[in-house]
């Protein structure tokens, strides 16, 4: 082995380390990852993708043994999985971002792989053994290049359906992939390798990002949720106690939603959830987490800096003017009942607001319907 | 040139992994714990070390004068500055498991003497390498791994550590971290019998990089305060209950501190808080005999799990937590720590629901309570 080849082979060990430690976490996790089939899927391709590599990169064998057989057959299963996994990638990004894709959908756009199938047992059959992989190689790039243009070119239109920094995140790694991948098929003889790494760390990097984020939102209304707000409380607090800067709370619930709950069904109380996440989210504006805490309870955090105390509440309210104007002949509107607060310096205390919270959550409980008046009331006392 | 361009992508990668990861945790505050500016800082300098060896092959190539002298005074600070990221995330670690760093990071500084040293002294006496006629030439092949002996004390350190903090772990958590802090030491072996320098550090992002996300899982399964489970890591349990109650019986106690509203408004929340921690050792102290889940459920009420064998069980823990708590009542005089218990068993032929099951404990203890 020439120590060309031993660094390939440490390239592509880091790359196969991080494929394989994002598999073994998916799969330890099956829970949390349930509709994750296609990412799943992706990787896998992936990790058997970088061992043929290297077990096609690893060694010159004298022709006419068996291991020149293993060595082609080694860099055409390289060839063969390369654009599968790129179309599996593009399917996640699909479902990332609620495209829907029917089945017959899915099936047009595996045509260019079965194409490019074709195209390589072609290549096989009219060149020598030893060619596959040299030669006219670069252009076997092409095809996985469209299915990332055609991903990047999706996280652009559809960008305002996620959180901003996972749009941002997944254009910063198409664009990578993109370049990367131009790279390689440029300069393909030139013995670049860039292929295995930009894909696994690409996969790396959608899975932190868009999984992490999973287990910190709501599945209902796409809000943080509970856990989520309790390690930015303690943000909060740092920033409250040792930067000194004024933070303030708003808690709304929504009035009567028991009666929602109880004289609609459930489906209905859901989809009135999600209304009030919507208004809520649309008019707090950017770089303000809201959270769902509970049942029907929705917590806003701030930091006092371009918006000024009392903008968001006003700001919440006319949107909820508008929304209830819009659907005036409904079932039923939807109110909230707003109380906010003002942490001036050195004041704000992460485990007593946690158990303040969680105290009026539980007294609103035990009184079954939630009705709004004492509710402030309370927190205004306890605030 | 190829190879080091290759090299130089790899580096680019995980740089553009950390930056996102950072930057994930940063937007979403979820970066609370302070020990993570230690890994920050010595992720930035095990960077900075991937660039080392790539500038020392690039002095190999030119025909400059003097080239020889520049490239030992370079390979002597690579030497020198390998300590510096190791006891970056050393501290980070040690930070991590709440272990008092005021003795330890004296230790861990030695190795950077050591080599300081040891460059020093091959700089007047050589036997490492030496300038032959302006070129460089290296004396001993062996001696110049000493100072990569670095690696395998922090390694050693750092499992050390781990095995002793993460006694009361369940699962695999313990051996995967271990794992990970393995990662360099497997590479640097890699390294040594290949000659091929570069990846050392590569590696050791590596690492870096998967312990990092490790402990964010593992934090967020983790009461800040107590440094118990929280509801997280129960949940995940009652699904792993919910395969396991085909087999056997679960016994479930929980705990729940009597009149500890009363301490808290007489002594204020700073003795309250103090309060709950010890309740958390003493509960930690009586149990660590067995295997169990021990959980902050709520505010003052715990939650123990196992696997049920015997009737004399339940006695046993009770008694061995009571007998504690007396132990601390005799010590501490400003106030006493007194448990009630809410226990319950579930049979294996019933289907197991781990909310329910939850909620007629919370009730089973509000009776418990209600008697004394």
């Amino acid at each position: 082995m020439s120590s060309e080849q031993i660094g390939y082979l440490f390239n592509n060990a880091i790359f196969l380390l991080l494929t394989l430690f994002i598999l073994i976490y998916v799969l330890a996790k099956r829970k949390l990852f349930q509709s994750e089939k296609y990412f799943k899927v992706a990787c896998l391709l992936l990790c058997v993708m970088i061992i043929a590599r290297i077990g096609g990169e690893m060694y010159n064998p004298l022709p006419g043994t068996i291991l020149e057989y293993v060595k082609v057959a080694c860099l055409f299963s390289f060839y063969w999985i390369l654009p599968t996994i790129t179309y599996y990638l593009f399917l996640y990004i699909l479902q990332i971002f609620a495209v829907k894709c029917s089945d017959l959908k899915k099936f047009l756009f595996f045509i260019p792989i079965i194409i490019y199938h074709g195209l390589l047992i072609a290549d096989l059959c009219v060149f020598k053994l030893d060619q596959v992989g040299n030669g006219w190689s670069g252009l076997f790039y092409i095809m996985p290049f469209l299915y990332l243009l055609c991903s990047a070119i999706v996280t652009i239109v559809k960008r305002e359906k996620v959180d901003a920094f996972i749009s941002f995140a997944l254009l910063l790694i198409f664009v990578f992939l993109i370049t990367a991948f131009t790279l390689q098929g440029l300069f393909y003889q030139k013995g670049v390798n860039f292929t295995s790494g930009s894909l696994s760390i690409s996969t790396f990097s959608i899975f932190l990002i868009v999984s992490l984020d999973l287990s910190n939102r709501d599945p209902l209304t796409h809000l943080l949720n509970r856990e989520a707000l309790r390690s930015a409380i303690k943000y909060y607090c740092y920033v409250n106690n040792k930067l000194h800067k004024e933070i303030e709370i708003i808690m709304i619930d929504i009035d009567e939603f028991k009666n929602i709950n109880d004289s609609f069904g459930h489906n209905e109380g859901d989809r009135a959830l999600i209304k009030a996440a919507k208004i809520i989210s649309s008019s707090s504006g950017e770089g303000v987490r809201c959270y769902r805490y509970g049942g029907d309870e929705f917590i806003i955090i701030h930091v006092i800096k371009k918006r000024k105390v009392g903008v968001i509440k006003e700001d919440i309210e006319k949107e909820l003017l508008l929304h209830n104007e819009k659907y005036k002949d409904g079932d039923y509107q939807i109110n909230f009942s707003i109380g906010s607060n003002v942490y001036t310096k050195e004041s704000l205390n992460d485990i007593e607001f946690i158990n303040m919270v969680d105290k009026l959550m539980y007294e609103d409980k035990k009184r079954g319907t939630s009705t709004n008046q004492s509710f402030i009331g309370k927190k205004d006392d306890n605030l | 040139m190829i190879e080091n361009l290759n090299y130089l992508f790899v580096v680019l990668c995980l740089m553009l992994i950390f930056i996102l990861t950072i930057g994930y945790f940063y937007y979403n505050k979820l970066m609370v714990n302070t020990s993570y500016k230690y890994l920050f800082i010595s992720s930035l300098l095990a960077f900075i070390m991937c660039f080392f060896p790539f500038i020392y092959k690039l002095l190999e190539i030119n025909n400059v004068a003097n080239i020889g002298l520049y490239r030992s005074i370079f390979y002597g600070v690579y030497l020198v500055s390998l300590a510096f990221p190791i006891y970056h995330y050393c501290i980070f670690l040690l930070d991590f498991l709440n272990v008092s760093k005021d003795k330890i990071q004296y230790f861990l500084i030695i190795p950077f003497f050591f080599n300081l040293i040891y460059v020093v002294i091959n700089f007047f006496v050589p036997f490492i390498y030496k300038l032959e006629n302006g070129s460089f030439v290296f004396i001993n092949q062996i001696l110049v791994y000493i100072p990569y002996l670095v690696i395998l004390i922090s390694v050693i350190s750092t499992t050390f550590y781990i095995l002793k903090n993460l006694k009361f772990s369940v699962g695999w958590d313990c051996v995967i971290l271990i794992g990970f802090q393995f990662i360099p030491l497997i590479a640097l072996v890699l390294i040594i019998s290949f000659k091929l320098y570069n990846y050392l550090w590569t590696f050791y992002i590596l690492s870096m990089l998967f312990t990092f996300i490790f402990c964010i899982i593992r934090q967020s399964h983790i009461d800040g305060l107590t440094g118990l489970y929280n509801r997280n890591e129960l949940n995940e349990h009652l699904i792993r209950y919910k395969v396991k109650s085909k087999k056997c019986n679960i016994l479930a106690i929980m705990i729940d501190i009597n009149d500890f509203k009363s301490i808290n408004d007489r002594y204020g929340h700073v003795v309250g808080d103090e309060a709950l921690i010890e309740a958390s050792n003493i509960l930690k102290m009586s149990i660590k005999d067995y295997k169990m889940l021990l959980v902050r459920y709520a505010g003052d009420e715990f939650l123990i799990m196992k696997t049920y064998n015997k009737e004399e069980e339940i006695e046993n823990i009770t008694s061995l937590i009571n007998g504690e708590c007396q132990k601390f009542n005799k010590k501490n005089k400003t106030y006493q720590i007194n448990f009630s218990f809410g226990t319950e068993i579930f049979n294996k032929q019933n289907e197991f629901d781990g909310e329910r099951f939850v909620e007629q404990l919370d009730k089973k203890m509000y009776e418990d309570k209600r008697n004394k």
